[in-house]
């Protein structure tokens, strides 16, 4: 579904943010990106998104070069960013409509999808509102029910669970085990480890740039016979030392 | 003690950040190329404001009363200082990404509203130099120079921006607070611009007008309403009296501000914070083309936000207030203007006043920049960089050509303007909007400066401005060599030919600098 290969990014030509990092997301699975923090995880899905170019490396989505044909590659994946900053001068159904504008989805569909994401985060009723007047948290699932809407067959979150509420947060992540076993591929990235080890198929640990360590959850931890906590603390424990 | 350190402390920051938007992101390989390039833009855009400044002095030496130069200037540069300021301090009071975590500082009302008044103030310092201190300069030469009189003159250019500014501070703030109910808030503001740049664009003119005793008699009667003009006039000749009174009087308005910053600033932030819910046309399902709504989108930025939208009308709006007003004041007679043997001045002016919108409204030059921390989203969106790109450029040229069309068709049945011209104009005015629209957009490619911290920051406070305005007076070369070196052409077909050269260059900027445009633009750091 998404394979990385010696992906690199530098921002200043000398410090390399991601360091020839390769790994290989399969369909149907979810699949956690885990690392200290200025790890390299946003960095790394921005060059997934196509937000950043980079610096050497490639990127393919279900087989389809991001460098040779980003638009046919987009139209398979939706992103929710760490940060909710978008233009939000306008009311949230203007937002979704764009999106859905964007990846071409037909009018029924489309009403389909909104009514059914904006309530079960439950903002379906501010929808008329402009989105200046929404909280961060609204703000937050407004943008996870824009990346649901054209039911991508990836879906790319960065820290999805900061900023929502218990309940939300459950709801994300029922949908995003749903959203899998219909066959589609999640991957996000966090800090939480209690929630990668709960939904997680596998995941891919990342210090520095590098990747440390990918495989099944249940292997990384039967192989060192620790739990995922002590296993993070001892893959990245030279981070506090950069 | 403790506090005169902290207000300099927040000073110090808020001129920081002022100044690390002109030194961050160059974009330009060598520094020593940057600088050049920065220095060779301002000085080229200083000339026409020195040149008036000059001007004006010459005017009133003519009249035999140089002191007045003086008072003139002084009244015009207030003006011009608040039309400035105005917009400017609304940007930095309401629409600042610090204010949220000012506000909860423990510090005094009136130390943030005096920090942001530290960074308007180097900017019309900056104004002063170019349009008060000429005159100022060739006034104390004119009353013979001494050590004092040097001092003197050199404290008035110092001082120049404060009444003003303390002027713009109290209207910005109080506009505010009196408009807090109103949904109009921004309405309000734009219309005290509008009420401004009238004011400024008419004394404009009248200097430059044929009678020079009216001249004489305004700038005296103006000068008695507004006394700081004469003193700083007479200032600039040696007087320590009107240095005290000038002096005086910044004291009175600073502890006026201080004594109301306090209660205005705080209840003008809490009132603009105050953002009702606006609920209106119901949620909603509809289908358009990609390409409609990246053009919308684009449009949004610029009509949704309160200082950009001032800032494009502003600009759009000048060259029909000009227009408007020097006919009011008789310096433009049409009657002479429609002879047949004027037809080619009437159709100089109507192409002038045709092609302004894009000569100074020059949205592509921040059409990137605008769209600040938001910019990332189009960016994943299935859509081609080009497309991204080219509906930037649409935005530009749809604006620009709406306001060029809505001043020409007033000012061709002014003017009375035969058709075969009318075509003409528009032609070289379409060529010339699609030529600026894309070579503009280029600047902001390479410029691209997402971070800034207030949307006046954004569009004005940005060299991406001054470099694509720089750029404009470049362009008068093409249509004046074709007049210069084939004087039987006439004015129609220099038009046409001019116009296809504008034609062809934008066909050659697409065609060649197409892919370094996607380039840059996917290389945006985001
Ligand atoms: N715009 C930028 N310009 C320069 N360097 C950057 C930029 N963004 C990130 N970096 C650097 O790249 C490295 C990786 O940052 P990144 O944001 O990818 O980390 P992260 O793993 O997402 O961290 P976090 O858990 O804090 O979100 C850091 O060293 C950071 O300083
Ligand atoms: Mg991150």
């Amino acid at each position: 579904m998404l394979v990385l290969k010696d992906l690199t990014k530098s921002y200043d030509g000398k410090k390399k943010a991601v360091d020839h990092l390769s790994l290989t997301v399969k369909e149907g699975e979810i699949f956690g990106f885990i690392g200290p923090n200025g790890a390299g995880k946003t960095t790394t899905i921005k060059m997934i998104t196509g937000i950043l170019t980079p610096t050497c490396g490639q990127i393919k989505i279900k087989g389809i070069d991001m460098a040779q044909s980003p638009v046919k590659a987009k139209m398979n994946f939706t992103y929710v960013p760490d940060h909710p900053e978008i233009f939000s001068s306008i009311r949230g159904i203007d937002y979704l409509n764009f999106l859905a504008d964007m990846y071409e989805v037909p009018v029924v569909e489309r009403r389909d999808q909104i009514e059914k994401f904006t309530k079960i985060f439950a903002i379906y009723e501010e929808l008329d509102q402009l989105i200046l007047s929404y909280s961060h948290g609204m703000k937050q699932k407004l943008l996870i029910c824009g990346a649901l809407l054209p039911n991508p067959k990836l879906f790319i979150l960065d820290e999805p669970l900061v900023g929502l509420d218990p309940l939300s947060a459950k709801k994300l992540k029922d949908i995003m085990k749903e959203h899998c076993n219909k066959g589609g591929t999640v991957f996000f990235s966090s800090h939480l480890l209690e929630v990668v080890e709960n939904i997680c198929d596998r995941i891919a640990v990342i210090n520095k740039g590098r990747l440390v360590a990918c495989d099944r959850l249940e292997k990384i931890k039967e192989e060192s016979g620790h739990t995922l906590e002590e296993i993070f603390l001892e893959l990245t424990k030279d981070a506090k030392d950069a | 003690m403790q506090r005169m350190r902290r207000l300099m402390a927040l000073a110090k920051i808020q001129l920081l950040d002022f100044f690390s938007k002109y030194k961050s992101g160059m974009g330009l390989r060598s520094k020593k190329t940057g600088n050049l390039l920065l220095y060779l833009t301002l000085i080229l855009l200083a000339i026409p404001f020195i040149q008036m400044s000059v001007g004006a002095y010459h005017t009133f030496l003519l009249l035999g009363r140089p002191e007045l130069a003086v008072t003139f200037m002084y009244i015009t540069t207030v003006l011009f200082m608040s039309f400035t300021a105005i917009p400017f301090l609304f940007s930095l009071f309401f629409y600042a990404g610090d204010i949220k975590f000012l506000v909860t500082l423990p510090i005094p009302e009136e130390f943030i509203v005096f920090a942001k008044l530290s960074t308007v103030y180097l900017y019309l310092l900056v104004i002063n130099s170019l349009v008060l201190a000429p005159t100022m300069v060739l006034g104390g030469i004119n009353f013979g120079l001494t050590v004092g009189s040097i001092i003197l003159v050199f404290i008035a250019w110092l001082l120049a921006p404060l009444p003003p500014l303390l002027f713009s501070a109290v209207v910005a703030l109080g506009l505010t607070r009196l408009a807090a109910k109103s949904s109009k808030k921004n309405i309000l503001s734009l219309f005290f611009g509008f009420a401004l740049l009238f004011l400024l664009l008419g004394i404009q003119l009248f200097i430059t007008g044929e009678s020079g005793s009216q001249v004489e008699y305004w700038t005296i009667t103006l000068g008695r309403f507004f006394p700081p003009a004469q003193w700083l006039a007479r200032m600039v000749t040696g007087s320590v009296k009107d240095f005290l009174y000038f002096i005086l009087l910044n004291f009175i308005m600073v502890t006026g501000l201080r004594v109301l910053a306090a209660k205005l600033y705080r209840s003008a932030v809490l009132a603009f914070n105050e953002k009702e819910v606006i609920r209106k046309g119901g949620v909603y399902y509809r289908q358009r083309s990609k390409t409609l709504q990246l053009l919308r989108r684009n449009l949004l930025i610029i009509l949704k936000q309160p200082v950009f939208l001032m800032n494009t009308l502003l600009s759009l709006a000048v060259p029909c207030l000009l227009l408007l007003i020097s006919i009011i004041t008789g310096d433009l007679s049409l009657d002479t203007l429609v002879l047949p043997e004027n037809k080619g001045r009437a159709v100089l002016l109507f192409v002038g006043v045709l092609s302004a919108p894009a000569l100074l409204a020059n949205l592509s030059a921040t059409a990137i920049t605008r769209e600040g921390s938001a910019f990332w989203e189009t960016k994943v969106l299935p859509v081609e960089p080009w497309d991204n790109i080219r509906s930037r450029m649409m935005t530009t040229v749809s604006i620009n050509l709406l306001a060029s069309l809505l001043i020409g068709s007033f000012t061709f049945r002014l003017l009375r303007i035969e058709a075969a011209f009318l075509l003409a104009g528009l032609f070289f005015v379409i060529m010339l909007t699609l030529f600026l629209a894309t070579i503009d957009l280029l600047i902001n490619l390479y410029r691209p400066y997402l971070k800034w911290t207030n949307p006046a920051a954004a569009i004005k406070n940005n060299l991406n401005v001054l470099f694509s305005l720089a750029l404009r007076p470049l362009l008068a070369i093409i249509p004046s060599f074709l007049f210069i070196s084939w004087p039987t052409l006439g004015y129609r077909n220099i038009l046409y030919l001019t116009g296809l050269i504008f034609f062809v260059l934008y066909l050659l900027t697409r065609k060649y600098l197409k892919n370094l445009m996607i380039r840059k633009f996917d290389q945006i750091i985001v």
